[in-house]
């Protein structure tokens, strides 16, 4: 999958407000940033540019979604 | 052109991963009818409230230039974005400029180059208007100090400093869902919401004002494979159902991706967010070269569409071993104008128009492969329709939109190579705020909103997060991807083919968007999101059944050729009852191709069966 893992947050919260499909938010309690809606990446790389601290870990992977009949 | 941060990518996503991603999104999207296990009475009426006199609608380039031309007329500006100031839609990937500087450059030659590669569909009026304002906009650009940043970081480092010292009060992460009206139909304002939920639940926004200008930009399907994705055609959607026309939904955007990654689009485009400085395209827009033609898209199923091969990105067969790829013509007369003019400053990084650096073979990717954006249309030439060269929409009071929210048709047919795109976007922004600043200071009187009114729109807002049990918007966006995205849809069209994918999008809008529902705030913005992408792919389908020949990126198996007759025209639709009504807006007689050449010496690029065609259709050629 695209946005793999966040390791070493610093809590600045640039990964957030980059992020054009609201995939990163800030957890309230550690106020570091979380992967919260992965399937969401389409991984433009704006978080990975963002992060002062080269955080964040991409993948260039991710197939089509899968279809159903009913959802 | 390095990148130190550039690195990450090159570490494998382990099979596992794979496997566990899958099956997550397989759990999110396999439930019969989902249960809405975060349904929620939401009937927020103690809304925040702002008023200004503007409201804009986004903050890229047209609604930065929009906001800050507005503020220095005096006007109070609120301006509200999906995501955050600086960050805005497709900004943060502008890498190129072409400014036209009058000391070195023909303009009868970058006219006619741009018409017949846009195929005669092009607004010249919007090229003239450009001609004359794209070296300001470079200069103002150099003077904030955008040449010293990298494309993704102008929108935070010189874009958003500018607002805040213009005093332009910012409204983020919030998603507009309607525009509010008057009594008389007079556009002034706009409801939406805050889907971040972490801290606190989302809240009601209602903006007033009494004009308000679209920046919303693009959109697209979301589908893997380029860097578009928090536009989803939204500005649009706002537009139509307020009663603007929209145009240029029949044309499509071409830009590549890989054919064995095809999520990893960026890799065309890392070398982009490396640039730092002035990055200028030099010389006219090719008359063949350097366009996204329908060959980029084409170009895996059926080599030879085109007669001439697209320049630029994408569709371009991969290098042999050893082998070189050969200048393009354009390259070498584009040689002549180095040293001259505004091209003499020593800050520039000079583009001859040959295809940008991108990932190579060895890096796994494959080969590059076009039609990637899945929906998007051309850069400039799809949405609100103006046909006086204000950016008002017409027929729609105190509604503007600018960039690539307005349907100019600067650009026709497809996108006619680089550089015209941010500085397009970044013109219109200023020229929709002369405007609007005028109109919004001959107002006799403030407009007024009934409250009945805002609180009939916040319903339809919230209703996703109350029905207890429906569809997901992830659902919904994949069933829609996978009728809108395969290349026998958009690209190579058929009535049978339009018309069952048009019965499908029908359905999904009469009796599934009704029973969206959202368990949080993001899925509010999903489901909102995946509304206007419905109705979209409904004005794209019916704009290319409507559309009766093929030009440019609109090519019609059962029509394959020009018919300059019937057909020298744009195509609306607009909102009618509860459907749509198409239209035609005839262009003038003299922007038709020139009577004395060939039809091939006008049109070169060949469609497939086009000869054929025209041999049984004499008519189409008189």
């Amino acid at each position: 999958m695209p946005i793999e893992k966040i390791h070493g947050c610093i809590g600045c919260e640039k990964c957030v407000q980059a992020c054009p499909t609201d995939v990163i938010r800030m957890d309230v309690e550690s106020e570091q940033a979380y992967i919260a809606y992965q399937q969401d990446c389409q991984i433009c790389h704006l978080c990975r540019l963002s992060c002062p601290v080269d955080a964040i870990t991409l993948t260039p992977d991710k197939a089509m979604l899968p279809t159903t009949s009913w959802g | 052109m390095s990148n130190e941060k550039d690195d990450k990518i090159q570490e494998g996503v382990t099979r596992r991963d794979v496997l566990k991603a899958g099956a997550y999104t397989a759990a999110a999207l396999a439930v019969p009818l989902v249960v809405n296990t975060g349904s929620r009475v939401e009937t927020t009426l103690s809304e925040p409230v702002r008023r200004a006199d503007l409201l804009i609608i986004g903050s890229g380039f047209a609604g930065t230039f929009a906001a800050l031309e507005a503020r220095k007329q005096g006007l109070s500006v609120v301006m509200v974005d999906k995501g955050v100031v600086g960050w805005s839609g497709m900004s943060p990937w502008a890498s190129d400029s072409r400014p036209f500087d009058p000391t070195i450059y023909d303009r009868d030659e970058w006219q006619e180059n741009m018409a017949m590669n846009t195929e005669y569909v092009n607004d010249r009026k919007w090229l003239d208007i450009f001609m004359d304002e794209s070296l300001d906009i470079f200069h103002t650009l150099h003077d904030m100090g955008a040449h010293n940043t990298r494309p993704f970081e102008r929108g935070t480092v010189v874009f958003r400093r500018e607002l805040e010292n213009a005093g332009v009060s910012i409204v983020e992460r919030t998603m507009i869902t309607s525009l509010l009206d008057d009594a008389n139909g007079k556009i002034c304002g706009a409801v939406g919401f805050t889907y971040d939920d972490s801290a606190e639940p989302s809240k009601a926004v209602v903006l007033r004002a009494d004009a308000v200008i679209q920046c919303t930009g693009a959109g697209s399907y979301k589908s893997p494979g380029f860097p578009i994705w928090g536009q989803t055609f939204d500005g649009d959607a706002l537009a139509f159902e307020a009663g603007a026309k929209i145009i240029g939904k029949e044309f499509n955007d071409t830009h590549p991706t890989f054919a064995n990654a095809p999520a990893a689009a960026y890799e065309g485009w890392r070398w982009a967010q490396s640039v730092k400085g002035a990055y200028v395209m030099v010389g006219p827009p090719g008359k063949l070269d350097g366009g996204l033609t329908l060959n980029n898209a084409l170009g895996v199923f059926q080599n030879g569409v085109n007669r001439q091969l697209g320049g630029g990105p994408g569709g371009e067969a991969p290098l042999k071993e050893g082998e070189e790829r050969p200048e393009s013509p354009d390259v070498i007369a584009n040689r002549k104008y180095l040293g001259k003019g505004y091209l003499t400053q020593p800050d520039l990084i000079l583009d001859l128009g040959g295809p940008p650096e991108g990932a190579t073979e060895d890096a796994g990717f494959g080969h590059r492969v076009g039609g990637a954006t899945a929906g998007m249309g051309v850069h400039k030439s799809e949405g609100v329709f103006c046909s006086d060269y204000s950016c008002a929409a017409d027929g729609v009071e105190g509604l503007y939109a600018a960039g690539d929210a307005l349907g100019s048709m600067l650009c026709g047919s497809l996108y006619p190579g680089r550089g015209f795109s941010s500085y397009g976007s970044a013109i219109q922004g200023r020229i929709a705020a002369r405007h609007a600043v005028e109109y919004v200071k001959n107002i006799a009187q403030r407009p007024k909103i009934s409250q009945q009114q805002i609180e009939a729109k916040l319903t339809e807002m919230w209703a996703p997060r109350n029905v207890e049990q429906g569809y997901s918007p992830e659902w919904i966006t994949a069933t829609l991807q996978n009728t809108m995205t395969p290349l026998h849809i958009l690209y190579i069209k058929d009535p049978r083919r339009l018309d069952g994918a048009l019965a499908s999008i029908e359905f999904l809008r009469n009796h599934c968007v009704p029973k969206m529902i959202a368990r949080d705030g993001h899925e509010l913005r999903m489901a909102h999101e995946a509304k206007n992408m419905l109705l979209n792919a409904e004005m794209k389908l019916r704009s290319g059944l409507f559309r009766e020949e093929s030009r440019g990126t609109h090519f019609r198996e059962d029509f394959p050729a020009r018919n300059d007759n019937d057909w020298h025209c744009w195509v609306t639709v607009e909102k009618h009852n509860d459907g749509m009504r198409m239209g035609k807006h005839m262009l003038p007689e003299e922007w038709k191709p020139s009577k004395n050449n060939s039809y091939r010496e006008n049109y070169p690029r060949e469609f497939p069966g086009e000869d054929a065609f025209l041999a049984d259709n004499p008519s189409w050629l008189v």
